[in-house]
């Protein structure tokens, strides 16, 4: 099943960065509900659960994801 | 004349009886008597939109008049806005706000109740920052609430979800939930204020809005589940029901959607005791009543739970609105289109208090009163830096911004448009000006990402299809390019920012 990556507008992470990768499904949310996290480090949520740097630059490395940076 | 305007956040229109027998979302009835017994009095607006969503536009609408989605997003009142408390106050209008709406206090939307002279707050619902013990809230309700992972007990970062386990800890009988004590403090509001000329009463119940958190009978009413089990969710995540981090199955989505239920019949029961006040004292004959509500909730509609994240379906933007007016007693239906700004304009033709300029609202009661039938072509409607929708009633047209545009805000003070609850941020990329067509103030303005809800242009038949499931945008070309025109008429008619062609591709 294709892992599902959620991000938001405020996360500090560019999703757009993120969509080279074809075997990943990103989408971009305009709040996932996780501001108190979200104003102090960048995250995404990976299959429903939350990641944040510096495990996720890992879990997207894993998930064969070239990030380009964030924004 | 008096007026009581009461608004109950994220009510869906569906659930109650005067629109439909039974809600979309469920496959029973879910009782709602006291609204019931209240529309068979009032004056019932079938196609009333919401205007500027979510909760704060909302508001800002209500009490300003102002349509403010094509300019900012959710934010602060303005300096330069004239708000109903304020005009009312003015003119010898005593004003009260009852309300459990932590929003009004939390970052990023000051100056609501300020100029109230009373106001009430009701503490502890959703995120309110009230109760910081016990710091470790019983396991099983924090199942039902929040991921342990991005919300943890021993966490000081904002918007824990703990705050809400930490604040209702304590609750024993249904007199301690939210919609009690909001329409509680109504009805002795009520007794208690009648050597008042006039009056207004803002009362503005945060239920039912999520955490669809309720007490016996509510919780059991609508299910057969244990209420409390840990693998029922009472807080559901905006988003996707079918993936991602909002993903519910069959069994939590029938749960949630029972829940939201029984909050309904919990805030109508209460809603019927501020009635039962009205009757005792004797208020109906000085005192219109509006009844309405910001915007809808999605329970599984089109694959989503929540809000703000996809189109906004007529679930989220069609919203009650019933309206008790003493000299109009007769009640009735009314089909007009109508907008979330005309309350604004409403209250203050009720109380005879003159507003100036109106900026973006009409006031209703002509309709009301029979003495018209029209009140608008079309109304817009939508979230600051997302789609644009139009709606005259038999159809809706929701046209997406350009993927990568971007959008600029103005204001006075609101700095932070995709992050309103935390803490205000400075930035070095904006400039001032007059750039509103409502007022000669000078605001911020700057430009942030557009977000897409969508990304294909969408035509709906309210009328023939009115869960919306068909997008007619190539099979009704006409009809299309009718709803396109009318919308670039109204964004001239209301002065918008050029930019807002130039990312809606216009």
């Amino acid at each position: 099943m294709q892992p599902i990556v959620e991000t938001c507008l405020s996360s500090d992470v560019d999703s757009g960065s993120f969509r080279v990768c074809d075997d990943v499904a990103f989408r971009e949310r305009r709040c996932l509900e996780h501001c108190g996290i979200c104003r102090v480090r960048p995250f995404a949520v990976v299959d429903g659960a939350l990641v944040v740097e510096p495990e996720l630059s890992a879990a997207m490395e894993s998930l064969g994801v070239e990030q380009e940076g964030h924004r | 004349m008096n007026v009581l305007f009461v608004s109950i956040d994220s009510l869906r229109r569906d659930f109650l009886g005067t629109y439909r027998d039974q809600p979309t979302a469920t496959n029973y009835d879910v009782e709602t008597d006291n609204f019931d017994r209240f529309a068979e009095r009032a004056t019932v607006f079938d196609t009333h939109y919401a205007g500027s969503l979510p909760c704060m536009p909302a508001r800002r609408e209500w009490l300003t008049g102002t349509q403010e989605f094509l300019w900012r997003p959710w934010g602060p009142l303005e300096p330069f806005d004239n708000p109903i408390p304020q005009l009312a106050r003015d003119a010898g209008v005593v004003t009260q706000l009852i309300t459990d709406h932590f929003h009004y206090f939390q970052h990023g939307s000051h100056g609501y109740y300020e100029d109230f002279n009373g106001f009430e707050f009701v503490r502890g619902h959703e995120y309110d920052a009230w109760q910081t013990s016990p710091r470790d809230p019983p396991d099983a309700f924090l199942e039902q609430t929040l991921d342990r992972e991005s919300d943890p007990v021993d966490s000081t970062q904002y918007l824990n979800r703990t705050a809400y386990a930490r604040n209702v800890n304590d609750f024993e009988d249904e007199s301690d939930f939210f919609a009690p004590k909001v329409f509680s403090r109504t009805s002795e509001w009520l007794r208690e204020n009648q050597d008042w000329a006039e009056w207004f009463c803002f009362v503005d119940s945060f239920d039912v809005h999520e955490p669809f958190h309720v007490p016996e009978p509510y919780a059991s009413m609508y299910t057969d589940e244990d209420p409390t089990d840990a693998d029922l969710p009472v807080w559901p995540y905006y988003g996707r029901v079918d993936e991602g981090q909002s993903e519910l199955t069959d069994r939590q989505l029938a749960f949630v959607q029972s829940q939201f239920a029984g909050n309904v019949t919990m805030v109508d029961r209460w809603f019927g005791r501020v009635m039962d006040t009205l009757d005792t004292e004797g208020l109906w004959d000085d005192t219109m009543v509006i009844v309405t509500s910001d915007h809808g909730f999605a329970l599984g509609e089109h694959g989503w739970v929540g809000k703000n994240e996809f189109t906004a379906y007529d679930v989220i933007a069609r919203t009650p609105l019933m309206i008790w007016h003493p000299d109009h007693p007769d009640g009735g239906r009314v089909s007009a289109v109508t907008s979330a700004v005309d309350l604004y304009a409403t209250v203050l033709d009720a109380m005879g208090v003159d507003g100036g300029e109106q900026r973006h609202s009409r006031s209703l009661v002509p309709l009301v009163a029979g003495q018209s039938t029209d009140h608008r072509e079309y109304a817009l409607y939508g979230y600051w830096g997302s789609s644009i929708n139009i709606t005259d009633g038999s159809y809706t047209y929701h046209h997406p911004p350009i993927a990568d545009s971007t959008t600029p805000c103005h204001s006075t003070s609101m700095l932070n448009p995709h992050s309103w609850f935390t803490p205000p941020t400075t930035r070095t990329d904006l400039d001032a000006g007059e750039y509103l067509p409502y007022t000669e103030a000078t605001v911020w303005r700057y430009s942030e990402d557009s977000w897409l809800q969508h990304r294909d242009k969408r035509l709906y038949d309210v009328e023939g299809d009115p869960q919306q499931r068909d997008n007619l945008v190539d099979d009704e070309p006409d009809v299309t390019t009718r709803m396109q025109t009318a919308l670039d008429r109204r964004l001239t008619e209301l002065e918008a920012p050029i930019y807002q062609w130039e990312r809606l591709g216009l």
